[in-house]
């Protein structure tokens, strides 16, 4: 697989440029959004193989970034990378859509399998997606 | 009317809700703190990695790296220090403060709360030194509340600036949202204002006009007995 596309999303200006340093010497190519609208619109414009979003963040929180994103793309993979790792806060995130649910600081080497694990995921939805429309098209011309 | 017990029940439990909150959110902010420092540390240990496959550090980024670990331990330094001061302002119920102290300290423990709401907040510090006695944890909590209720009136991007005006015997602390499109009518956090505000021994006033809204908070330079 080519080398995979994460978009960070957080409002620690230090914790993003460090992170996705660290992310990119281990060959991951990373955007990153410091607010939950700048994430949603370079999600507009690029496909991301995985998220890895903060859940507090001035103005638009986590959650709500979350569910757009989700709206958006159905097979989107989110991985929430968050302070305030509850158990309400936990159910929400999946509810809402989330695939993994990370407290801070996490591990990189965990976090990596974690983008990892969500790039492949999301490889195998996007197949799934298109054989699905294959399948379609040839039923609808009736071959 | 509520009896004496209901009424210290009720700031017993005011109080504590605020103390809650000030933590959980100084918690929050400590641990972006340990998260980054873990983060430049753990760029550290992937530098020398490379560094011990041929690839070596430059100074340049050794020096950046270092620096932004110092800039961080400074701001877990800080947190740690205002947290302090907040938790021994209940050590006693009548003390001769600096109120530019008190403004400072909440400033610095709600920082994270108000940018979260994206609340811009100015404060023109005064030149000379204002002392007062009073009740050091009752007053910051009145401060909190009068923060809350400014932010609460607007329903976007809260601009709220804060200024202190001298009088003979007291001292008034004006927080006005030049951004409001609301009253200030949070009745929870009215309540818990009023009962701060009454173990200060001040009034509270609050007005809404087309400049904005302000809540205005008259207490008395020197708090005459322990409440």
């Amino acid at each position: 697989m080519a080398t995979a596309k994460v978009l960070l999303v957080d409002d620690e200006k230090d914790f993003t440029a460090t992170l996705s340093e660290r992310l990119e010497l281990r060959d991951l190519e990373v955007s990153i959004a410091s607010n939950g609208p700048e994430a949603i619109e370079l999600a507009n414009k690029h496909k991301f193989d995985a998220v890895i979003l903060d859940l507090q963040m001035p103005g638009m929180d986590g959650i709500e970034t979350l569910k757009i994103l989700m709206e958006k793309d159905a097979d989107m993979q989110v991985i929430i990378l968050s302070g305030h790792a509850t158990v309400s806060k936990s159910v929400e995130a999946i509810k809402a859509g989330a695939t993994e649910f990370l407290e801070k600081p996490v591990d990189i080497q965990v976090l990596t399998d974690k983008i990892d694990t969500a790039a492949v995921q999301r490889f195998v939805l996007l197949e799934k997606r298109s054989a699905e429309a294959i399948d379609d098209i040839l039923k609808r011309k009736g071959w | 009317m509520d009896s004496e017990k209901e009424q210290y029940e009720k700031l017993r439990l005011a109080d504590l809700a605020f103390f809650g909150r000030i933590m959980a959110n100084i918690s929050h902010e400590f641990n972006n703190v340990i998260t980054i420092i873990g983060e430049l540390s753990g760029l550290l240990q992937d530098l020398s990695v490379l560094a011990e496959q041929g690839k070596p550090i430059k100074a340049d980024k050794l020096k950046k790296v270092t620096e932004n670990i110092t800039r961080h331990i400074a701001r877990g330094k800080e947190l740690i220090s205002n947290m302090n001061q907040l938790s021994h302002s209940v050590d006693e119920q009548r003390k001769e403060v600096k109120l530019q102290d008190i403004i400072s300290n909440m400033k610095i423990l709600t920082k994270r709360l108000l940018e979260r709401k994206l609340t811009q907040l100015s404060w023109q510090p005064t030149k000379d030194d204002i002392r007062i006695t009073t009740d050091p944890f009752a007053i910051r909590h009145a401060l909190f509340a009068c923060l809350e209720l400014a932010m609460m009136a607007s329903s976007s991007a809260p601009a709220l600036s804060m200024r202190i005006q001298q009088r003979q015997e007291t001292i008034d602390i004006i927080i006005s949202n030049s951004n409001a499109d609301s009253s200030l009518e949070d009745e929870k956090i009215l309540q818990e204002l009023l009962l701060s505000v009454n173990r200060l021994g001040g009034t509270v006033s609050q007005e809404r006009n087309d400049k904005g809204a302000q809540i205005k908070l008259n207490i008395p330079k020197h708090l005459e007995i322990s409440r």
